[in-house]
């Protein structure tokens, strides 16, 4: 009986260690998650501002023909992933590479099952795929937070280079955005071709359901409607129809005599097109950079949530084990108490 | 009809945040054509921008800051970047990277400085002459802001 209170006792001790560790992390995930808030929502300025200017451009034509902005028929996809370098954050790496699986299987049901490429932020998404026949182009593991403005320059311009040399049709950027300390949701954008603006725009009316610029408009479990996005994904409507050359030929048509007479909104310094140059690479990067932020964001409310609710399972175990420690210890009296008066019942009766 | 206030909005914002935001009188950017100036009722315009010093006027306001001139231009550093004059007279800058003059860390900027002319000085096949531009006019542009010129 004794036995059985210590063995209880050890228990309670062991499962407290274990809390006062969880509480720790908990501590530290909601002041990294301070910082890494501010950041993320601080950057939605730029990254709106950036996309205003960029519609305005379009509705001044500079956009016409532009070969970041064209669609085509795909062929490879290169898909980045951003995910975390450390764990217990709860369900926030699982989900995302769980939402990577659909896009991936999405991809291949669209037609001509184009090819996909990887490239990976944080550890965890390098190990998931790091034993899996997807080609990985680059990983990129321990990052600083100072440095994700860096890496978001370089991935971008990357992308930007393999996408203009025909190495790359498609790049979708996939990443848990941030919505609130209590709810971040796996999230898919379309970098490049850079979407048409009017998708851009939703960007401006911050979190919200359906605010992505890549059009998943998706409640993020619902598999089926963002696989469908996924396939009816820019078909090249004006552009690919009675074979590609003419097509394009039409659009710089198209473009030379809107530069023509066409009433501009705004003065341009240098032209329309070079100024819409300069803009686009930027625009990439700058959505990479956010979608890095927002990453960081949830993964640190996550592992707060996450950490929260195991100080808690912990506090329930103490006190369910306090419980039982308790009415052993009685039971292990009470039956003390029996053998003494039954031996001194049997004393007095001898 | 009301009193309009003086001067226009204008606001700085960099990829980490907002920098700036005031209303001013006048703006001056380093466009990469060259400087280009602003005034309240400007036409809508967009320029894109180099590195540079970014001058700006700030709005009298009731009571002048002490010790300051009133209509002294206040100055800072950007990494290059976009300038819009909104239909709706807004002034934004949209920078790569900007600094007021207290934020600047004038022994990095020199160091960057000497570090560009080396290598102009002395051309490298694998150099990458433009960049190396680049990061020298911004050096030179946070010194100037700083007031180490």
């Amino acid at each position: 009986m004794a036995q059985a209170v210590r063995d209880i006792r050890r228990r309670i001790k062991a499962i407290r260690n274990t809390q006062q560790i969880t509480r720790a992390m908990q501590m530290v995930a909601a002041a990294k998650l301070r910082k890494a808030q501010e950041l993320a929502l601080s950057a939605r300025t730029y990254t709106a501002k950036l996309s205003e200017v960029l519609e305005r451009l379009t509705e001044d034509g500079a956009h016409l023909g532009h070969p970041l902005l064209t669609p085509r028929p795909v062929r490879r996809v290169t898909l980045v992933v951003v995910t975390s370098d450390r764990g217990l954050a709860g369900s926030y790496n699982t989900n995302l590479l769980r939402r990577v699986e659909t896009v991936l299987a999405a991809l291949r049901q669209r037609p001509g099952s184009p090819g996909a490429d990887l490239v990976l932020i944080g550890r965890k998404g390098r190990d998931y795929f790091r034993r899996r026949s997807v080609p990985v182009l680059r990983a990129d593991i321990g990052v600083a937070d100072e440095e994700l403005s860096d890496l978001a320059r370089k991935i971008g311009g990357e992308l930007v280079r393999s996408f203009n040399r025909g190495l790359t049709d498609e790049v979708i950027v996939i990443y848990s955005r941030f919505v609130s300390v209590l709810q971040q949701r796996p999230d898919e954008r379309c970098l490049l071709p850079v979407a048409r603006p009017e998708r851009v725009t939703s960007l401006r009316e911050g979190p919200g359901p359906g605010t992505s610029a890549g059009g998943t408009g998706a409640d993020g479990e619902d598999l089926a409607a963002a696989a469908g996005t996924i396939l009816g994904r820019p078909e090249p409507a004006e552009t690919a129809a009675p074979g590609e050359g003419a097509g394009l030929e039409d659009v710089r048509a198209l473009a030379e005599a809107a530069e023509e007479d066409r009433d501009l909104n705004y003065i341009y310094q240098p032209e329309p097109r070079t100024v819409y140059s300069l803009l686009l690479p930027k625009f990439v990067t700058n959505q990479l950079f956010q979608a890095f932020l927002e990453a960081r964001a949830s993964e640190q409310a996550a592992r707060m949530t996450a950490m929260h609710a195991a100080t808690d399972n912990a506090q329930e175990m103490i006190e369910e084990l306090t419980l039982t420690m308790n009415r052993a210890r009685q039971a292990s009296i009470t039956q003390e108490m029996m053998e003494l008066i039954g031996g001194a019942d049997a004393l007095r009766r001898g | 009809m009301t009193e309009q206030p003086v001067g226009f909005p204008f606001q700085v914002v960099s990829p980490n945040r907002v920098v700036l935001r005031e209303r001013v009188t006048s703006v001056i950017v380093p466009g990469l054509g060259g400087a280009v100036g602003f005034w309240a009722g400007h036409a809508p315009m967009l320029v894109a921008l180099g590195p540079g010093v970014v001058k700006y006027r700030p709005a009298p306001s009731g009571d002048p800051p002490s010790g300051e001139p009133r209509s002294g231009f206040r100055v800072l550093a950007v990494g290059g970047g976009f300038f819009e004059m909104s239909a709706a007279g807004e002034a934004t800058l949209l920078a790569d990277s900007a600094e007021l003059p207290e934020e600047i860390d004038v022994e990095r900027a020199r160091a960057a400085l000497e570090r560009a002319r080396r290598r102009l000085a002395r051309p490298s096949p694998e150099l990458d002459r433009t960049r190396a531009e680049t990061a020298l006019q911004r050096a030179l542009a946070r010194l100037m802001v700083a007031g180490h010129s």
